[in-house]
């Protein structure tokens, strides 16, 4: 990039600008400049020791800000052209097309605290990333003046700093403000005393969709509107640099997954479609299972051959197994509706258990439980009722041996947690997302709904189902809000 | 002096809900459909509280909140949620309280009652 094209991009980049040309006048010369934009709005005047410019563009910037800004740049510039001085100048363009090539961010960051404490008005700086999901301030990287001189690098420290209230410096980044702050006034700020500490200058840095992604913090002795331009300036640089990294970031990310994303679409869809084609199949089925089934109790009445009594009861009992699919498969398809009501955690558990009691004797199972008997949840009996009989048939099912079941229960704030612990050697790796979904099943019975289903009546109730692996099995969570719908 | 609540959904049968709820408990209730509506209320006049949802098409529930949060830092504002999780970002800095919308009603009543 020409020096002249890396001047405007510097100009419109700091000031958020879209500049149609830049004139400098300067050593009885007129240097003109063109921009991206074509078409412009404003017009600014600068004047400076032995230069002046004139800028049109497009955008809105605070005139008295920009003027400090241009007045900075076009002088570097002049000086450049005398080439008394391009070295800054320089700097500042190469750090540009660091960003612009791609540089690693952890380098750009460094360049650019390091050009931070080369101003005359900052003596230490910390560039710092926000992870918003965790409330967290981390990856800093720290620049002094004085460690700079001695040539030192910025150096890179992954102290966190967490906040649990709004403090000044959480303003910074929400409003997305630039100010003066006091570091001492901030909570969980003590580690940080021995690199930045008392009156700084903090500025948010800026994410592609708007919102901060960090903060720039500042401190040094003179503060004035200069050195507030000055930070902002290079916090803008920050952003661009973070955003364009960024972007590459995802961009390789989602090259790489570009066929992944259609299979995922594709099976999605397809999941769909078999959907409704079971839905619609088994509906239709389910009325010549219905005579399928009467005719062959019919012909039992006439039957004298035992051969003929053995083949009848075949009959019976396949179509019965068709007929319970059919049923889940439908279930399956219909929306859930729920009949929401204060029920007791405990008696629920041993209605279900009282339910499956030949199951879990035949199955050699050995089940204990410790739940409050005071607990109450807010839900649909017998719909959760459905989801503990088909969590604990599956975990009888994965242990064909016999083996122990665990059935506890926690209380948080918000939710009730009901934990089914079984001995079955666990999910395995590969299983553990699908395990939830439609149609999936990993035994030789079954429609591989049952757990589908579970998940379907847990979302409708407000809460949620989950799988993890211990030791020996699976664990099951379902959790349950404390509160029910709204007509509770 | 009757209190005033501007309340923000996008859901008639929540706002017919909360409003029936509020009102009984002798609140004054101002109702915003979406977030354009909200600002235009908000900048006709302060209410006491102002109970926002942050689902909604067009301006999210965050998005006003920043705003009211900007203007008048002291304006109590509840987020109301259907789900949990969106619990740990900034908002949860600067809402004064996270309901989630299936919190009973007089949890939140007594919530209200706290502020104003």
């Amino acid at each position: 990039m020409t020096p002249d094209a890396n001047f405007i991009r510097l100009l419109e980049n700091s000031l958020s600008i879209s500049i149609v040309s830049c004139t400098v006048f300067f050593d009885a010369k007129t240097f003109v400049m063109k921009g991206s934009a074509v078409s412009g709005d404003h017009t600014l005047e600068v004047k400076g020791e032995g230069f002046a410019c004139i800028l049109f563009y497009k955008g809105n910037c605070r005139a008295e800000k920009a003027k400090d800004i241009i007045a900075d740049a076009v002088n570097l510039y002049c000086r450049s052209i005398k080439e008394e001085f391009p070295a800054e100048c320089a700097r500042r363009a190469d750090l540009l097309g660091s960003i612009v090539s791609g540089e690693s961010i952890d380098n750009v960051l460094n360049e650019l605290a390091r050009m931070i404490v080369a101003t005359p008005v900052f003596d230490c700086v910390g560039i710092f990333l926000l992870n918003e999901i965790l409330l967290e301030l981390r990856g800093l990287v720290y620049a002094s003046r004085s460690e700079s001189k001695k040539g030192k690098k910025a150096r890179f420290r992954s102290r966190k700093i967490r906040f649990s209230k709004k403090s000044p410096l959480s303003d910074v980044m929400y409003f997305g403000r630039c100010k003066m702050i006091d570091l001492d006034e901030i909570d969980d700020w003590k580690s940080m005393r021995d690199c930045l500490k008392g009156e700084s200058y903090a500025c948010p840095l800026i994410g592609m969709d708007g919102k901060a992604v960090g903060v720039v913090v500042a401190t040094g002795g003179k503060y004035s509107g200069k050195a507030e331009a000055i930070l902002q300036f290079y916090s803008n640089l920050c952003s661009i640099a973070i955003s364009n990294a960024n972007m590459r970031g995802e961009l390789i990310r989602l090259k790489t997954y570009e066929e992944d994303f259609e299979k995922v679409d594709y099976v999605s869809k397809d999941l769909v479609k078999m959907g409704m084609l079971a839905a619609t199949v088994a509906h239709e089925l389910k009325n010549p299972l219905v005579a399928i089934g009467g005719f062959a109790k019919r012909l039992a009445a006439f039957g004298s051959d035992p051969r003929m009594d053995n083949y009848i009861t075949m009959i019976q009992s396949e179509v019965s197994r068709l007929e319970d699919l059919v049923t889940e498969i439908l279930d399956y398809s219909k929306n859930v509706d729920l009949r929401i009501e204060k029920i007791n955690l405990d008696k629920v558990v041993n209605e279900t258990l009282k339910l499956l009691s030949e199951n879990i004797s035949i199955g050699m199972i050995h089940v204990s439980k410790s739940i409050d008997p005071e607990v109450t949840v807010y839900a649909d009996r017998n719909r959760f009722i459905q989801v503990l009989i088909n969590v604990i048939i599956n975990a009888i099912q994965v242990m064909p041996s016999g083996g122990d079941l665990k059935i506890s229960a926690e209380e948080s704030s918000e939710t009730i947690i009901l934990y089914i612990k079984d001995t079955g050697g666990g999910v395995p790796d590969g299983e553990m997302e699908k395990i939830f979904e439609p149609f999936h099943s990993s035994k030789q019975e079954g429609t591989g709904l049952g757990l589908s289903l579970s998940k379907k009546i847990m979302t409708a109730h407000g809460g949620e189902i989950t799988v993890s692996n211990d030791s020996s099995g699976a664990v099951f969570s379902l959790i349950l809000p404390k509160t029910g719908g709204l007509d509770d | 002096m009757t209190k005033k609540i501007l309340l923000v959904d996008d859901d008639k049968g929540i706002i017919q809900y909360y409003s029936e709820l509020l009102e009984s408990n002798g609140y004054e209730v101002q109702v915003a459909m979406d977030g354009e509506q909200a600002l235009i209320a908000l900048s006709a006049g302060l209410p006491d509280l102002v109970l926002l949802d942050v689902n909604m098409p067009g301006k999210s529930g965050l998005d006003i909140l920043k705003e009211v949060k900007e203007a008048n830092e002291k304006l109590p504002v509840f987020l109301l949620t259907a789900y949990e999780q969106y619990k740990r970002n900034f908002s949860s800095l600067y809402a004064d309280e996270y309901l989630t919308k299936a919190k009973k009603p007089e949890v939140i009543l007594k919530k209200v009652s706290d502020y104003i």
